[in-house]
C-alpha cells in the first residue's frame, strides 16, 4: 500500500469515457474462452467489469469468499427487474468497477429468522457451482434485505421466451443440461429443495450460460405472513405433491415437476395447463384441481421429438416416487441427443435480441 | 438521528421544514419537529415528532412516490377517508394531513397520527410476561375497538399483531386500514389485494365471493392464540399450507360445516385434505384460562355463520367486569367509501387533496 506522502501532486483519477460503455453492447465471447477482451472491457466469471489499458494494474475482481463488499461501496445503475417481493437493481462496485445485481426485499423480519436466511443465503458462498446464480453478501438493515448477487446480463429465460415464442430442441437439451446440473448440485450438495423453480428463475447471460437464482428467497417468503407472489403465479409451477400433501410430503423431485413445466413452457410456447375457458382460472382450487386430478400434461408425439416426449414424461410423473431424480435424468437420450451438433447456446441468445448489458 | 438540512434547491417554501431520516427526506411543516426514526413498513418511513403548538408527540409517517403504485395509492386514500370520520379510543387518530406544496405534482403524503410506545407484534415476541389480565384486556380493548368499527360498517380485514399498537400502559388502538372497506355494499366489488396470509378466514382462503364482519373475528382468533401461545397458531407457507395447517387444528370438518363454501372446487380441495382429528386448544395452551379457551374455541370456528360475533365475544363470561354495553356506542353514522379501483392518478389525486383540505381548510382558497 502506497503512503499518502509518495503520491505526486500531478496524479490523476481518469474514469472510462462514455464511448467504453457503448462498445459494451456490441461483445460477444468467443465460445473457446473462459476470459473475454475488447478493447477496454474484461469479462470473466468473476464479473464484467471495465478495465482502463493504461492501468497497470488493475484492483483484482471481488470474489464470494472475500467477504469484502459492503453496500457504501456500490453504485446504483438501474432497475433491472421487480418479482419475488423485491427490486433488483444493477450495481457496480465503484473500486473494481464490477457489475452485480442487489436484490433489495422489504421485510420486517425476527431476529432467529433473520440469523436463519442469513445462514441460508450464506451456504452459497462456501462453495460455487458454475449452474446457480453466486451470492456474494447480504445484509440486513432498517427492514430491508439486500442481497448481492452475480449480474446475468441475458436476463431470464422467462424474458427470452417473450422474444422467441419457442425454442427449438436442440437448445432446449443444452439449456436443460445446465439446469440439470443445477439441481444435482443444489439437491444432492447443498441438500436444498429450490421450491420456486420458473422461468423467470432461470437466468442467462452472453457466454450460454443458464443458471438457478432465487432458491435462498423461497425461505425468506415462506417465513414471513406477507404474501408478494400473484395468486396464481405461487402454484403453477408447484408439483402435485406438495399441493396435496402436508409440509413433509414432497422433496426434491417437487423441482423436477416444475423442470418438466418448464420445458413444456418453453417447447410450444405455452403454459401446459389452460383455463377451461378463455376467462381464465376462476380461482386457484380450479387449477390445483385440474394439476392434481387431471392427467399429467405431455409434449405432442407429432411436434417433438420421441427422447424430448419421453424426457417430459419422466419429469411430470404424478407420483414422485416415479419421478427420476436430476441424477438419473442427466443421462436421458433428450439431453445427449444434440451433443455432436455443438449447440451455440451463446450465439443462440445474442440472436434472439436478448438484452445484453446496456448502461 | 433527525439531521435538519437545506431544502432541495435551495428553494425554502414557507411553513415546512427539511430533515433527513433514515436517509429519506422529510419535508414537513415548521410547527412538527422530528425526535428520531421509529419505524420502516412496506409503504414509507415513520418517525415520532413534536408538534410545537400544542407540546404533544406525534408519529409522522411519510409515504414516497405514491402515485407510483396505484395499489399503494388507494390503500392511502381509503385509509385517508374511513380515518377522518373514525372516533375511538381503540383506534388509531389520524391527526393531521400535510398539504403539499403543489396540487398537481406532488409525490409524497405525509401523515400524522398519534404516538404510540409500541405494537403488539413487539410484545408477544419480547420477554415481557403476560399475565392473564394483560390477555384479556388486549383482547378486550381489540374487541371493543372492532364493534366500533363494525357498527360502522368497516371490515378491516387486516388484523394482525403488528397492526395493533401499544402505549406502556397497555392502551390498545386498530392501525392500518388500507385493507378496510365497508361491508355489504351493493356493487362495490374490490379486488382481493395483498392480504397478511397468516391471519386470513377461511372463506378468504375459499375464494368465498360473500364474506363479513366473521373475518375480521377470526383474525382477532388468531391474535388472541398467538398472545397465548406466544407465537403464531397458523403460519402458513402459502395459502393451501394455510388451510392445512387450520385443519390439522380445528380437525377434520363436517359436511354441515362446509356449506358455506360457495365454489365447488375449493369445498372439493378441503374434503380431499387426509382426515385428522385436529388437537384442542387446552393442548396448545396448558396454562391459559379454560374461559379463555372456550371463547377461542367460538372464534376459530371454521365456518363463519358459526363464528361468534364481536357483540357476543364481548359478553363472553371471560370478559366479564370488563365489557359494559353503556359505555360503548356504536358509530353515529354507518361510513361508505366512494373508491373506485380503476380511478387513474389525476383522480386519486384530487381525491386525496380534499382529503387534505378537510384538515387544512385555510388552503382551499389557495390555486396551487
Amino acid at each position: 500500500m502506497k503512503k499518502a506522502g509518495s503520491i505526486s501532486s500531478g496524479l490523476k483519477l481518469t474514469v472510462p469515457a462514455a464511448s467504453d460503455r457503448d462498445s459494451f453492447t456490441k461483445f460477444r465471447s468467443e465460445p473457446e474462452s473462459g476470459t473475454f477482451k475488447a478493447g477496454d472491457l474484461l469479462v470473466n466469471n468473476e464479473g464484467v467489469r471495465i478495465v482502463s489499458e493504461n492501468e497497470v494494474e488493475a484492483p483484482p475482481p471481488i470474489r464470494p469468499q472475500d467477504n469484502q463488499l459492503s453496500l457504501a461501496d456500490i453504485d446504483t445503475i438501474k432497475v433491472i427487474g421487480k418479482g419475488n417481493g423485491g427490486v433488483v437493481q444493477l450495481v457496480q462496485h465503484k473500486w473494481t468497477n464490477q457489475f452485480f445485481a442487489l436484490k433489495e426485499i422489504q421485510m420486517p423480519i425476527e431476529e432467529p429468522i433473520r440469523r436463519q436466511i442469513a445462514q441460508e443465503l450464506k451456504i452459497n458462498q462456501s462453495a460455487q457451482c458454475p449452474y446457480v446464480v453466486v451470492c456474494y453478501n447480504s445484509f440486513y438493515h432498517n427492514g430491508v434485505i439486500s442481497i448481492i448477487l452475480e449480474y446475468m446480463d441475458g436476463g431470464s429465460l422467462e424474458d427470452l421466451l417473450s422474444k422467441v415464442k419457442t425454442i427449438p430442441e436442440s437448445y432446449l437439451s443444452a439449456i436443460c443440461k445446465q439446469v440439470l446440473k443445477g439441481l444435482m448440485y443444489l439437491h444432492y450438495a447443498k441438500h436444498i429443495i429450490h421450491r420456486d423453480l420458473k422461468p423467470s428463475n432461470l437466468l442467462i447471460n452472453h457466454r450460454g450460460e443458464v443458471k438457478i437464482t432465487d432458491f435462498g428467497v423461497s425461505v425468506i417468503m415462506e417465513n414471513t405472513s406477507g404474501q408478494a407472489n400473484t395468486f396464481i403465479g405461487t402454484y403453477s409451477y408447484m408439483s402435485p405433491e406438495r399441493i396435496i400433501g402436508n409440509q413433509h410430503g414432497y422433496n426434491y423431485k417437487s423441482d423436477i415437476w416444475s423442470l418438466g413445466l418448464i420445458l413444456l413452457k418453453c417447447a410450444t410456447g405455452q403454459f401446459p395447463y389452460t383455463p377451461p375457458d378463455r376467462e381464465g382460472w376462476e380461482n386457484i382450487f380450479q387449477l390445483i384441481e385440474v394439476i392434481v386430478e387431471k392427467p399429467s400434461p405431455s409434449a405432442p408425439s407429432d411436434d417433438f421429438s420421441p427422447e424430448f416426449c419421453s424426457f417430459i414424461s419422466a419429469c411430470l410423473q404424478k407420483n414422485p416416487g416415479d419421478r427420476p431424480s436430476a441424477r438419473d435424468l442427466i443421462n436421458h437420450p433428450f439431453i445427449n441427443m444434440h451433443e455432436d451438433l455443438n449447440v451455440d447456446l451463446s450465439a443462440y441468445f445474442f440472436n434472439s435480441g436478448c438484452t445484453l448489458a446496456t448502461i | 438521528m433527525a439531521t435538519l438540512v437545506e431544502p432541495p434547491n435551495r428553494i425554502k417554501p414557507k411553513g415546512k421544514h427539511y430533515y433527513t431520516i433514515w436517509q429519506t427526506l422529510f419535508e414537513i411543516d415548521t410547527k412538527y419537529v422530528p425526535i428520531k426514526p421509529i419505524g420502516r413498513g412496506a409503504y414509507g418511513v415513520v418517525c415520532s415528532s413534536i408538534n410545537r403548538e400544542t407540546n404533544e408527540k406525534v408519529a409522522i409517517k411519510k409515504i414516497g412516490n405514491i402515485f407510483e403504485n396505484s395499489i399503494d395509492a388507494l390503500r392511502t386514500l381509503r385509509e385517508l377517508k374511513l380515518l377522518r370520520h373514525i372516533r375511538h379510543e381503540n383506534v388509531i387518530a389520524l391527526k393531521d394531513v400535510m398539504m403539499p406544496i403543489h396540487r398537481t405534482s406532488f409525490k409524497d403524503v405525509y401523515l400524522v397520527y398519534e404516538l404510540m410506545d409500541t405494537d403488539l407484534h413487539q410484545i408477544i415476541k419480547s420477554s415481557q410476561p403476560l399475565s392473564n389480565d394483560h390477555c384479556k384486556y388486549f383482547l378486550f380493548q381489540l374487541l371493543r375497538g372492532l364493534k366500533y368499527l363494525h357498527s360502522a360498517n368497516i371490515l378491516h380485514r387486516d388484523l394482525k399483531p403488528g397492526n395493533l399498537l401499544v402505549n406502556a400502559n397497555c392502551d390498545l388502538k386498530i392501525c392500518d386500514f388500507g385493507l378496510a372497506r365497508t361491508n355489504g355494499v351493493d356493487g362495490q366489488f374490490m379486488t382481493e389485494y395483498v392480504v397478511t396470509r397468516w391471519y386470513r378466514a377461511p372463506e378468504l382462503l375459499l375464494c368465498c365471493d360473500n364474506y363479513g364482519t366473521s373475518i375480521d373475528v377470526w383474525s382477532v382468533g388468531c391474535i388472541f392464540a398467538e398472545i397465548l401461545g406466544r407465537k403464531p397458531i397458523f403460519p402458513g407457507t402459502e395459502c393451501l399450507n394455510q388451510l392445512k395447517l387450520i385443519i390439522s387444528v380445528l380437525g377434520s370438518q363436517h359436511e354441515s360445516h362446509l356449506e358455506f363454501i360457495d365454489n365447488a372446487k375449493a369445498r372439493r380441495f378441503i374434503k380431499s385434505l387426509p382426515c385428522t382429528r385436529g388437537r384442542h386448544f387446552s393442548q396448545l395452551y396448558p396454562q391459559a384460562d379454560p374461559l379463555a379457551i372456550d371463547l377461542l374455541q367460538k372464534m376459530l370456528l371454521f365456518d363463519p355463520t358459526k363464528r361468534i360475533t364481536v357483540l357476543e365475544a364481548l359478553q363472553h363470561p371471560y370478559m366479564a367486569g370488563l365489557y359494559d354495553p353503556r359505555c360503548n356506542p356504536p358509530a353515529q353514522v354507518p361510513i361508505s367509501l366512494d373508491i373506485d379501483e380503476h380511478w387513474g392518478e389525476p383522480m386519486i389525486r384530487e381525491m386525496m387533496w380534499n382529503e387534505m383540505l378537510h384538515y387544512h381548510p385555510e388552503a382551499a382558497s389557495t390555486n396551487a
